[in-house]
């Protein structure tokens, strides 16, 4: 059962410009943990303010727990809309203590009740000891989790987060991650998350939306999205891949780097781009080999390499560390294509 | 649409003055045309430039000495040269008066040691004015040019150094172009003060524009020709006002910024002592000296002279009123900025700028500006009155409180309003949304977040106006209702009957209470450090 819904949500700011959200259409199921995924200026932004009502549709309409929240004509504000919001820089109250802060949303509730709630959410995220503190006092970890028992303590039918991860530093953003997820599945929260990193996206989210100039562009499971990108701006912005001219003969797409097989949706005699994604290149030294390696990128768990075909094309292939080869090297290149990913030609 | 009805009727002032000339001009005008207006607008512009020049050197070069330099006093010298703000130009003025008077304690002792026949240079003069106002107005410049030196002057400093340049050099080539937006806005401040004055040249008998609004408004009761010659002052300011914005060109230097400055260059011996001379002159005329015959006036009453029941009724009125135009200030100020964070439109915003020209306004261009609303709101008020009631209501706001408290609001609106808006600016938007998103409406936002970040803001912009009103003189004296009195008006009272001592007690209590916003600032600057 759907909890939020976007029917063809279309939001202009100037009329003769593009839309920044152009016809989107999406489902959020009970529980699901949905991730949009976009670079800066996408939209993704914008359509999380329109779910809360801090923006209104030009045209479409959102429903929230099958109630129609916002419309052209109509729109419930926010604090009628049971929507939670984790704001970028969390937005505590400075001048509330952390519990006075998550007993902020809570209203109508007999004081003892009240209490009970909150304490009940600070030991959800793990933070009771730090009840009486003020949320300069805490540190940006901690900030964000009382942002989370905030807006999840008045059980509002979706949580939205925006950018949840970026103002931490990098050593804690991993285990930040891990503990929100768990919190987020504890509570069977339906969650809709905002993100430029697909690491974020891919592993936390039940499927992620792909976002491009307001458009969504492909709506699927982190693998799909990986594997089977809708469209060469998907497969470039989830990953490094590299595009390669062949041309479609009987069951194959025939390319200078080696023929792959295609299903049948693709006719034949069509000229396409092939995906090639760095894990599907490996390379073998050979003195006789017609490859060289030009670059090395070392990153610790892996080496991303650059090798130079003879031809002149260059291709990426990411390595396990262990493997070394130095710049100049002489290499023979395999491509293993687990799923032949093909786009009319550009 | 609150904002835009505020800003209307604060602006209505300034539209009544500049509107005055479409009526012809009355007998009085025409007097004063042939016989004075030249003088007068002369006289203003010399002192205006007189005061532009004063503040500037003694601003700007005390400025750089506690900046640049290193000496004996310099951290207490850096504080205290801010005093003199605390001092309204004509308590220093009257305390000069009396101290140089041909008959005052130095030209006595100088007649005593060199004989009969020596004179001093007469102070109630046009170099007398602008002495006085330099020594209180200099700390605005003082105040920006110091930051501004501080700001960028380190790394220009060093850099030309390096360069070979000596300090004086890199004075000269590198930071005062560098600090040219601050200084020029610290000139034009104390400008628009020497304009804005009346106390000072009426006590001194320097005729100027301000001075003749006064005068011809009480001494000849002719509103119109008192607007029209408020109208020529207005175009003054407005000039000075245009002058600033393109002296300083919209430039903003950025860049060489650093915080925690640079270190500053130790004085030694004979240099060390000029500059502390320097700082202790200035300090010592512009705040010691004046303050110190204030306080021996005060002591040297006689008992049946002793501030009794009276003065504490004085006290309690001024404070009184202060008090209210601080409420009413604050919350006018409130809804404008409010108006601009709710629904950020251009209404709003040129709401809030309009609403602002008020500080620039002397006050008394703004009393003969309220006058004109305040008697069409009392005509329309009498004519419903006998519409309904059958019976002739008078004059009803037409001095009353309610006028004297519409001027203030013109003048200090903007000391609210800039107050407020920083204090709201540092709320982040996000905070409202936040609350909205926990099911709170707008009207609960502004109660349950907003009020209890800016309490802090707000009680400065509440300190501050309170301040002002009780140092404003001109619009108060104009618009007072009968029989009500400030203790700036007894100040001004007692000085233009030359009793200085009776106006002793009330002008400290006036610098007492001016000292507030300065310990608040130096105390809010401490906590930053």
């Amino acid at each position: 059962m759907s909890v939020l819904e976007l029917s063809a949500v279309t939001r202009a700011y100037r009329p003769q410009q593009p839309p920044a959200i152009d016809a989107v259409s999406l489902t959020v199921a009970r529980g699901e943990i949905l991730a949009l995924l976009g670079p800066s200026g996408s939209g993704k932004s914008t359509l999380l303010r329109l779910i809360a009502g801090f923006e209104k549709p030009d045209a479409g309409a959102v429903v929230i727990d099958g109630r129609v929240v916002a419309t052209a004509s109509s729109s419930i504000p926010p604090e009628r809309r049971g929507v939670g919001i984790v704001f970028q820089d969390y937005a505590l109250f400075p001048h509330l203590t952390v519990e006075a802060n998550v007993a902020f949303g809570l209203h109508g509730l007999p004081r003892a009740r009240r209490h009970e709630r909150v304490a009940s959410f600070l030991e959800l995220v793990g933070l009771p000891a730090l009840a009486q503190r003020y949320p300069h006092e805490l540190s940006g970890g901690q900030q964000q989790l009382v942002a989370l028992a905030r807006a999840l303590a008045p059980a509002p039918a979706v949580v939205l987060l925006d950018e949840p991860f970026s103002n931490l530093d990098a050593d804690l953003r991993g285990q930040m991650r891990q503990d929100v997820e768990k919190i987020l599945r504890e509570t069977e929260t339906t969650v809709v998350f905002v993100t430029h990193g697909q690491d974020e996206a891919f592993g936390i989210a039940d499927r992620v939306g792909v976002l491009a100039h307001g458009r969504l562009e492909q709506l699927d499971t982190p693998e799909t999205i990986y594997h089977r990108p809708a469209s060469p701006f998907v497969a470039e912005f989830v990953g490094a891949a590299t595009f390669v001219a062949g041309e479609v003969r009987g069951r194959h797409v025939v390319t200078d780097v080696g023929a792959f097989p295609v299903d049948g949706a693709v006719p034949p005699g069509a000229h396409v781009d092939v995906m090639i994604r760095p894990d599907d290149v490996t390379f073998a030294p050979a003195p006789d080999g017609d490859a060289v390696v030009v670059h090395r990128d070392f990153r610790g768990t892996e080496t991303m390499y650059c090798v130079s075909l003879a031809g002149g094309r260059r291709l990426y292939s990411s390595q396990p560390s262990w493997a070394t080869a130095a710049v100049g090297d002489r290499v023979r290149v395999e491509i293993h294509l687990e799923h032949v990913v093909t786009f009319p030609r550009r | 649409m609150a904002a835009a009805a505020i800003a209307a009727t604060l602006a209505s002032p300034l539209l009544v003055v500049l509107a005055s000339w479409r009526h012809p001009a009355g007998d009085v005008w025409r007097h004063l045309w042939r016989t004075q207006l030249l003088e007068l607008v002369v006289n203003t512009l010399l002192l205006a430039a007189g005061v532009g020049v004063g503040t500037l050197v003694v601003g700007a070069g005390l400025a750089w000495l506690v900046a640049a330099f290193e000496f004996p006093g310099r951290r207490l010298f850096e504080w205290a040269l801010v005093l003199p703000l605390a001092m309204p130009a004509y308590v220093i003025g009257f305390a000069f008066l009396a101290l140089f008077d041909f008959a005052g304690p130095v030209q006595s002792t100088l007649r005593r040691l060199a004989g009969p026949g020596v004179r001093l240079p007469e102070l109630r003069s046009g170099w007398g004015v602008v002495t006085m106002m330099t020594l209180v107005f200099y700390p605005y410049v003082y105040v920006l040019a110091r930051v501004a030196f501080r700001e960028h002057g380190g790394a220009a400093l060093e850099a030309a150094r390096s360069l070979g340049q000596s300090p004086a050099r890199a004075f000269t080539a590198v930071i005062l172009p560098l600090a040219r937006p601050s200084l020029v806005a610290g000139v034009a401040l104390a400008i628009m003060e020497a304009l804005a004055d009346f106390g000072t040249v009426s006590t001194f008998g320097y005729r100027t524009l301000t001075e003749a609004v006064y005068r011809v408004w009480t001494g000849m009761f002719d509103r119109v020709a008192a607007t029209q010659v408020a109208s020529v002052l207005l175009v003054l300011v407005l000039t000075v006002l245009l002058l600033e914005r393109a002296l300083r060109g919209g430039r903003r230097f950025t860049g060489g910024e650093r915080r925690g400055g640079f270190p500053r260059i130790p004085l030694r011996g004979r240099r060390a002592l000029g500059a502390m001379a320097a700082c202790t002159g200035v300090l010592a005329l512009a705040f010691i000296l004046p303050l110190g015959e204030l306080v021996v006036w005060a002591l040297d009453v006689g008992p049946d002279e002793r501030p009794g029941r009276g003065f504490v009724g004085l006290v309690a009125s001024t404070f009184l009123l202060a008090a209210a135009s601080a409420v009413l200030v604050c919350l006018l100020a409130l809804v404008l900025a409010y108006a601009r964070r709710l629904r950020p439109s251009r209404t709003a915003t040129v709401s809030a700028q309009f609403s602002s020209l008020g500080y620039a306004l002397p006050g008394a261009v703004i009393a003969v500006g309220v006058l004109g609303p305040i008697a069409w709101l009392d005509g329309v008020l009498a004519a419903v009155a006998e519409r309904t009631l059958g019976h002739r209501l008078g004059l009803l706001l037409t001095g009353s409180t309610a006028a004297v408290l519409f001027a203030y609001a013109v003048r200090f609106v903007a000391v609210g309003y800039q107050t407020t808006d920083a204090a709201l600016a540092r709320i982040p938007p996000s905070l409202d949304e936040a609350a909205r998103s926990l099911g709170v409406s707008m009207r609960a936002v502004l109660r349950r977040v907003h009020l209890p970040l800016m309490r802090g803001g707000m009680l400065s912009a509440l300190t501050l106006i309170w301040v002002e009103t009780i140092k404003e003189l001109p619009a108060t004296l104009l618009l007072r209702p009968f029989g009500i009195k400030t203790l700036a008006i007894e100040v001004w009272e007692r000085t233009s009957e030359s009793l200085w001592a009776e106006a002793a007690l009330p002008a400290l209590a006036i610098v007492a209470v001016g000292l507030v916003p300065l310990l608040i600032a130096t105390r809010l600057d401490g906590g930053r450090r």
